[in-house]
């Protein structure tokens, strides 16, 4: 029987949001500290990843973070059901501008079937958000949204290298979008595999010695290369299967305050007044990990 | 004479050490133990294995005398001294450097490695590891020198710098590269990365589905976004001495888009061309469909089958194992200023790629102050 989880200063909040729930449901989070260069960034992110941690754990989801060494020492005090190095198995030829590749690993060392990798700025606001895809095995796979992405033309003759699985070299898809996966999660093995297959041969083509060479003429390159072999590969290989994405391409961040998801993406979290509420967030939901949260923080900038 | 009472002469195998059997062992019961076979030394044997007394060991296959020694990974053996390494469940290593990591995979051969799960390398720096683990596929066989097999469900790759990458996929020869699922590749510097595609010969592709390329420099390509597969090419290009440059030319295509065609492309292969009735009726005894040659699609001009007639298309995939540098940087400014302007970050232009949701999906609700810093706030370590 599983545990319900309570914990300490929170009693009624009147924040609106519901009691704790019991966990059933174990997803999985990862956070790779190698590409993380500046030290305040990393210190910001001490406190974005307990703020969802707090969420998914209030909400009813155990988690798995899988972290590289120095993760592990930073949030070794943030209560996750499991915390483990396994980024450090990612090999110095991977570039760090592939900053995805940890959500790849981890993915891979739970056995990719069946649980759902969510990203640290993903907060799960209400309580069992993600069980359709755990309880409904028809689901293929899960993903965020389906977003259209017209930029990635100077790349296009690149996208033969990278996909050795289900692109159509010569035949360039009328659909250009991509699937953003600040959640994803496979329930279909097939599909899972070729994914994961396309990800990682390309790791073995772009390595970080190219990616040096490549950098020094395109330093956005990193960003056209992570849309195509994160969601582009997705959004392809996607095709005909039984695809469940939890917010809409128009209006996804209206519907997202309605379901009680968010991402928060792009640049915006970093931004001091939104970081300052985000804590207070977390202070709310889990003062006690707050305090760990601040602790890692200070420990990130030494 | 006074009799002598022997009693159990004879050796029992009783199978692996059980502390709790019932009743203890009889002597001269044979027992193995963590690698050791024991023979207990008395009747109602219900002393420890470790007791030197009750048990004697037979056969001490101490790994310290052997050519192998255990792995860090569990039930895993590796050859020693030889920088062999078997991290991983049940592997096993044998050799320079074999590195077996994942599960009940075997590394065997000079600089070999495998991860994943049921995979099996052997050579010189091979290597079989399915990137899915336990969970996904495994399986994978790699053989021969510099051979990949990554894909996941049973890839093979067998003999010099071949590459199978795909599903199920099969690659031998050299310097090739199986990458589409369930795809098969052979001779020298060939692609097949469709599905179901096979290529063999001398640089030829095949990267339509179901498609089949023999063949020097040839290319079983479709010309129609929407059309059918291509069932089977030949091909006779060549490669300029001077400047690199692949021709391609197809002596022969066969398509399908609701009927067969038959194609003869090379205008050189006269005795090819003059046998294309013949070989145009043949193919119709075999399929039971029409078909067209070539040129009798060129004359009609109503439907858009000309195309058809693709020879001497230019190379533009290639196994990994044959991309350079410059496959990286053939950007040029030109194409990046025509297609996209990829600008340089500045600091009045931070973030040149604003994204279309740069504000997060969903909001946060604005809490009000509580009045905590963190400045205020003391932390242990």
């Amino acid at each position: 029987m599983a545990e319900t989880y309570y914990y300490g200063s929170i009693g009624n909040l009147n924040t609106g949001i519901e009691a704790p729930v019991e966990r059933k449901y174990t997803i999985i989070q990862s956070l790779w500290t190698k590409p993380i260069t500046d030290k305040t960034r990393l210190r910001d992110t001490m406190f974005i990843a307990a703020l969802s941690l707090a969420f998914a754990h209030r909400n009813g989801y155990k988690v798995h973070m899988h972290t590289d060494s120095k993760g592990v020492e930073l949030m070794k005090n943030f209560g996750y059901e499991k915390l483990l190095p396994t980024l450090d198995k990612i090999p110095d030829s991977v570039p760090i501008d592939l900053f995805a590749a940890g959500k790849f690993y981890a993915l891979q060392e739970e056995g990719v079937l069946g649980k759902i990798h969510i990203d640290i700025d993903v907060f799960i606001k209400k309580p069992y958000l993600l069980n359709k895809f755990y309880e409904d095995k028809t689901i293929d796979v899960i993903g965020q949204t389906e977003e259209p992405y017209d930029e990635l033309d100077y790349l296009d003759h690149l996208m033969p290298h990278i996909f050795t699985i289900g692109y159509p070299a010569e035949t360039r898809p009328s659909w250009r979008g991509c699937i953003n996966t600040g959640t994803i999660g496979f329930n279909n093995r097939e599909l899972a595999s070729k994914y994961m297959s396309n990800y990682f041969n390309a790791l073995k083509i772009y390595t970080a010695d190219k990616f040096a060479k490549y950098r020094e003429t395109h330093p956005n390159a990193w960003l056209g290369f992570d849309f195509i072999l994160e969601q582009i590969n997705l959004s392809y290989l996607s095709v005909g299967y039984n695809v469940y994405t939890l917010l809409p391409t128009k209006n996804p961040s209206g519907v997202a305050d309605e379901i009680g998801y968010q991402h928060y993406q792009g640049g915006a979290k970093w931004k001091e007044e939104n970081l300052t509420n985000m804590k207070r967030w977390l202070r709310k939901l889990d003062s006690s990990l707050y305090i760990v949260a601040l602790a890692a923080s200070r420990k990130a900038l030494r | 004479m006074g009799k002598i009472v022997l009693g159990k002469v004879a050796f029992t195998p009783q199978g692996e050490f059980n502390p709790n059997k019932e009743g203890g062992y009889e002597r001269y019961d044979l027992v193995y133990n963590d690698l050791t076979m024991y023979c207990s030394m008395k009747d109602n044997n219900t002393s420890p294995i470790s007791d030197a007394e009750a048990w004697k060991p037979m056969m001490d296959i101490d790994l310290n005398y052997s050519l192998i020694e255990r792995g860090s990974g569990d039930m895993s053996i590796q050859q020693k001294g030889t920088g062999a390494t078997a991290t991983g469940h049940r592997d096993v290593a044998l050799g320079a450097k074999a590195n077996a990591s994942g599960k009940n995979c075997f590394a065997f051969g000079w600089n070999t490695s495998t991860a994943g799960y049921g995979n099996f390398a052997e050579g010189v720096q091979t290597e079989a590891a399915n990137v899915g683990g336990e969970g996904i596929n495994g399986g994978c066989h790699a053989e021969g020198v510099q051979t990949h097999a990554t894909g996941d469900n049973g890839s093979h790759a067998e003999g010099c710098r071949t590459n199978a990458t795909g599903y199920s996929s099969h690659a031998e020869g050299y310097s090739n590269d199986a990458s589409g699922e369930s795809s098969h590749v052979g001779g020298s510097g060939s692609v097949a990365s469709a599905r179901n595609a096979f290529a063999h010969g001398n640089e030829v592709i095949a990267n339509q589905p179901a498609s089949v390329a023999f063949g020097h420099f040839n290319e079983a390509k479709a010309a129609k976004e929407d059309g059918d597969y291509l069932l089977f090419s030949v091909g006779g290009g060549r490669r300029d001495a001077t400047t690199k440059e692949v021709t391609r030319k197809n002596l022969l295509e066969i398509w399908r888009n609701g009927d067969i065609f038959f194609c003869l492309n090379n205008t050189g292969m006269f005795r090819l061309q003059d046998s294309a009735f013949l070989i145009t009726k043949l193919i119709q005894v075999l399929v039971g469909k029409n078909v067209i040659t070539t040129s009798e699609l060129e004359y009609d001009s109503s439907t858009d089958d000309e195309i058809i007639n693709n020879g001497g298309n230019s190379l533009e995939v290639k196994p990994y194992s044959v991309i350079t540098d410059d496959d990286i940087t053939d950007v040029t400014d030109e194409d990046k200023d025509e297609k996209n302007p990829d600008p340089e970050p500045s600091k009045d232009n931070p973030d040149p790629y604003p994204y279309p949701y740069d504000d997060g999906i969903g909001h946060l609700p604005q809490l009000p102050d509580d009045g905590v810093n963190d400045e205020d706030v003391e932390t242990t370590e």
